[in-house]
């Protein structure tokens, strides 16, 4: 579905993300974490020529059969929100305060198809509703600090599968909600995909949460990958050091046994993370 | 709650500003700014110590002399050097509006701090208070005090600053009331430093571009209120030289002699111009989305 | 020993409407290490302010050291602060971004007791969490989080305090510098012989760093007990609900 070949951003002569060949099958969910600086978030980003002016970007990322870098700004936008939507991270912040909800939900229907309004609204409550949020038809007509952030979380997410898109992306989506909040968005996420087999690239700094939907992992540092494999192999045999380090670090909640005997000591941290 | 801190992107983004100062930094509003009112400035300054002619000289022979290679910017209606009435009118004026700004923005800034810190039912009542302030026009408030105690500097002054003090106090309390919801106040708070401390030592310098700015718009003011109350007679007396008595004298003369109308008339122009570029270019030149020089 | 203890507490914001903290009564040991967990909108952080003196209850009281902290707070402030200091969540935000941190670790010492701390003071504060007193040379923009999260800390502990609070101190950080702060904390704790009180929505840090828990939710205690029981044998619904949700999203090893 997407294929990252030789990509390199920079900025003033700083090499910021170096990766050489990544690839996402249709249908596919790939998980990318990495801590703060790790490049994970630029990467996702140059997909869609989300990043600043000052960043320079080469190589090469095709979708579909079609080159993304150097696409005339014109095109992408087309692209944007109808073949590849992404999910942001605060969800407070990406939604139209004074818009109602439903007029947002139905926004990129508007500018990508040609539906009418009554169908729009149809299919607006059928987002809301395929995104488990309860009574949609009252939900229409809510402003977005009247949702919780799972809810409004849930929006986003309703507003970027609107078109059917073949590729979502999903920066730290469940980083700022609750946890019981995020078990049900990551379940969301992982039965819409599973649905309607669209890609899905999850970004998150947190191992946990990627194990929990990912079909491959891959493990970004200092702008490179320097891991990939399945959950299994990533976290049971991880052969990079950085990676063990990751795993090590990671607060889990182990089994009683364990927690036991973990209680009260240090954490790991010895190949300093 | 928040996720990650330290996104590379903006790092990497505002190390590569720091870098190399971009030319927005230093604005064309900034540049025009400094020069207008370094000039002005200037030529105010050189008048305490020289001018082309002495103020009071009269000729009256000569008066009403359009501009010549004597009297470079001719001669008023009792024949006195236009050019030195000009550059002595200059002194009033920024004399003037210094005061009044330095009133109203110290005043101002106080009052505003102490309202935004003061809770809710004193903020309120101060707010309704300064907005009385600043519904009285100034103007009516020289005339009435010109009558009251006479014309003259100190009537403008109180005037002027009877508006500057609550219009900075509204400016100043919006943000710095944002600032003391912020995170690094309540730790203040926590490590026993009182308000007043709080107020004058974290907030007001996390809002200084905003008052910097504010200063310099304000000064661009009462220059101009300055001259208007100087031409309806309230300001300085003759023979002291001020720009807006100029603009009186020569008002019925338009049509005989325009220079006498228009060379005044240019210079609060540039004046006034000049501060209020100075401040946008301030205000771009301080912006801490830039240059991290505060939250505001 | 109770050192820092709460009864019947009420609290609420607005001068009428919902209790944000709704009958509360708790107990803190000296030298004990609470976790109090909940979600959003259970009151946690409220709790946090009303146990340090940084909002007074409408009902009920604080004791803490013997002292009513609410009598406390208005006739010796200082003392007070003496007693507990904060971490709060989002280190780049506790930190006055024109301030050096220098000037910023220096802070509770110089307004609390008067005096500019010597060099050896501070030096020890920042080797204590374990970071080089260069670093105090730059502004807080220049620190990772992490980084900056522990000079909270050496602030924290520069006035000798007996109580450190901690309203998510982790939650703000990557998963990956977590436990690094998570270490520091433990280490001050059985150095100084700190009382550590730990608001949290992450119940994998308290799974480690405290022995007892409680939970809230909607401004009411539903549930306490020590950590290994809470975690491995909750009884409350909620806190089964919460427990759950926190291994379906936590890392699973096979080892």
């Amino acid at each position: 579905m997407i294929e990252i070949n030789n990509l390199r951003i920079s900025i003033s002569d700083k090499a910021l993300v170096a990766i050489d060949h990544l690839v996402v099958a249709p249908g596919e969910r790939l998980g990318l974490v990495g801590e703060s600086g790790s490049g994970k978030t630029l990467t996702v980003m140059s997909i869609l020529g989300l990043l600043p002016e000052m960043m320079k970007v080469e190589g090469s990322i095709s979708f579909a059969g079609r080159e993304l870098l150097g696409m005339p700004e014109k095109e992408l936008a087309k692209i944007r929100g109808r073949d590849i939507a992404m999910v942001f991270q605060d969800p407070s912040r990406s939604l139209n305060p004074t818009m109602k909800i439903g007029h947002q939900v139905g926004e990129t229907l508007r500018l990508h198809t040609n539906m009418g309004r009554m169908e729009i609204r149809q299919r607006v409550l059928e987002l809301m509703h395929s995104v488990r949020l309860q009574s949609p038809e009252k939900m229409v007509n809510r402003y977005p600090h009247e949702l919780s952030g799972g809810q409004q979380q849930r929006v986003m997410i309703a507003m970027a599968i609107a078109c059917g898109p073949k590729l979502l992306i999903a920066d730290e989506p469940t980083t700022a909600l609750d946890v019981t909040v995020q078990q049900g968005v990551l379940e969301l996420l992982l039965q819409l995909s599973q649905d309607s087999d669209m890609s899905m690239v999850f970004v998150s700094h947190d191992l946990g949460v990627v194990q929990a939907i990912s079909d491959r992992i891959a493990v970004m540092y200092r702008g490179e990958v320097i891991e990939i494999g399945p959950p299994a192999q990533i976290i049971d045999s991880p052969a990079a050091d950085y990676t063990k380090a990751l795993i090590a670090a990671n607060p889990s909640i182990p089994n009683a046994d364990v927690l036991v005997r973990l209680a009260g000591t240090r954490f790991n941290t010895d190949q300093g993370a | 709650m928040n996720g990650p801190e330290t996104d590379t992107i903006v790092i990497a983004t505002q190390e590569a500003r720091r870098s190399r100062p971009r030319s927005s930094t230093y604005s064309p509003q900034l540049l025009v700014g400094v020069a207008l009112t370094g000039a002005v400035a200037a030529i105010t300054l050189l008048s305490l110590f020289w001018t082309p002619w002495n103020p009071l000289t009269l000729d009256v022979e000569n008066r009403l002399q359009p501009p010549s290679s004597e009297h470079w910017f001719g001669t008023d209606r009792l024949g006195r050097d236009l050019l030195t009435q000009v550059m002595v009118g200059g002194q009033n004026s920024l004399y003037v509006s210094i005061v009044a700004t330095a009133i109203g923005i110290v005043l101002g800034t106080s009052l505003g701090l102490v309202a935004a810190g003061a809770g809710a039912r004193w903020g309120a009542a101060l707010t309704r208070i300064s907005d009385i302030g600043i519904a009285l026009p100034s103007i009516l408030i020289a005339l009435v005090l010109a009558t009251a105690v006479g014309p003259g500097n100190l009537s403008v002054i109180i005037a002027i600053s009877f508006w500057f003090v609550p219009v900075t106090a509204r400016v100043v309390v919006g943000p710095a009331r944002q600032v003391l919801a912020l995170d690094f106040i309540e730790a203040a708070m926590t490590h026993g430093r009182g308000r007043i401390y709080i107020l004058f030592r974290q907030v007001l310098p996390n809002i200084a571009p905003l008052v910097i700015v504010q200063t310099s718009m304000m000064f661009a003011a009462g220059i101009l209120i300055e001259a208007s109350l100087s031409f309806l007679g309230v300001g300085a007396q003759p023979p002291t030289a001020s720009w807006g008595r100029l603009l009186n004298e020569s008002q019925p003369l338009l049509q005989i002699a325009p220079y006498y109308t228009l060379l005044p008339g240019m210079f609060v122009v540039i004046t006034v111009l000049g501060f209020n570029l100075l401040g946008d270019g301030l205000a771009v030149l301080l912006d801490p989305q830039q240059s991290r020089k505060g939250v505001v | 020993m109770p050192l820092v203890t709460a009864k019947n507490l009420r609290f609420r914001y607005a001068s009428s409407g919902p209790w944000t903290i709704d009958d509360v009564s708790l107990s803190i040991d000296s030298g004990a290490s609470v976790g109090i967990v909940g979600e959003s909108g259970s009151g946690k952080s409220t709790i946090v302010r009303l146990l340090s003196g940084l909002l007074t209850a409408q009902e009920g009281t604080v004791t803490a050291d013997g002292n009513d902290v609410g009598k406390w707070s208005k006739r010796s402030p200082n003392e007070l602060r003496r007693f507990g200091q904060l971490v709060f969540q989002s280190p780049s935000r506790s930190f006055d971004p024109r301030m050096r941190l220098r000037r910023a670790v220096c802070e509770p010492v110089r307004a609390l007791e008067n005096r500019v701390p010597r060099r050896d003071e501070v030096e020890s504060w920042m080797s204590r969490v374990g970071l080089s007193p260069q670093l105090l040379d730059r502004y807080p923009h220049q620190l990772s989080g992490g980084q900056l999260q522990r000079v909270s800390l050496a602030r924290a502990i520069s006035i000798g305090p007996r109580v450190l609070y901690a309203d998510e101190p982790t939650s703000s950080l990557d998963v990956s510098v977590q436990a690094q702060v998570l270490n520091v904390l433990m280490d001050l704790r059985t150095e100084l012989g700190l009382t550590l009180i730990t608001v949290t929505h992450d119940l994998a840090v308290v799974g480690r760093l405290c022995d007892r828990i409680i939970v809230m939710s909607g401004g009411r205690i539903v549930e306490e007990g020590t950590a290994v029981d809470i975690l491995t044998n909750p009884q409350h619904d909620y806190t089964i609900g919460l427990v759950e949700a926190a291994k379906a999203v936590s890392l699973k090893r096979a080892s």
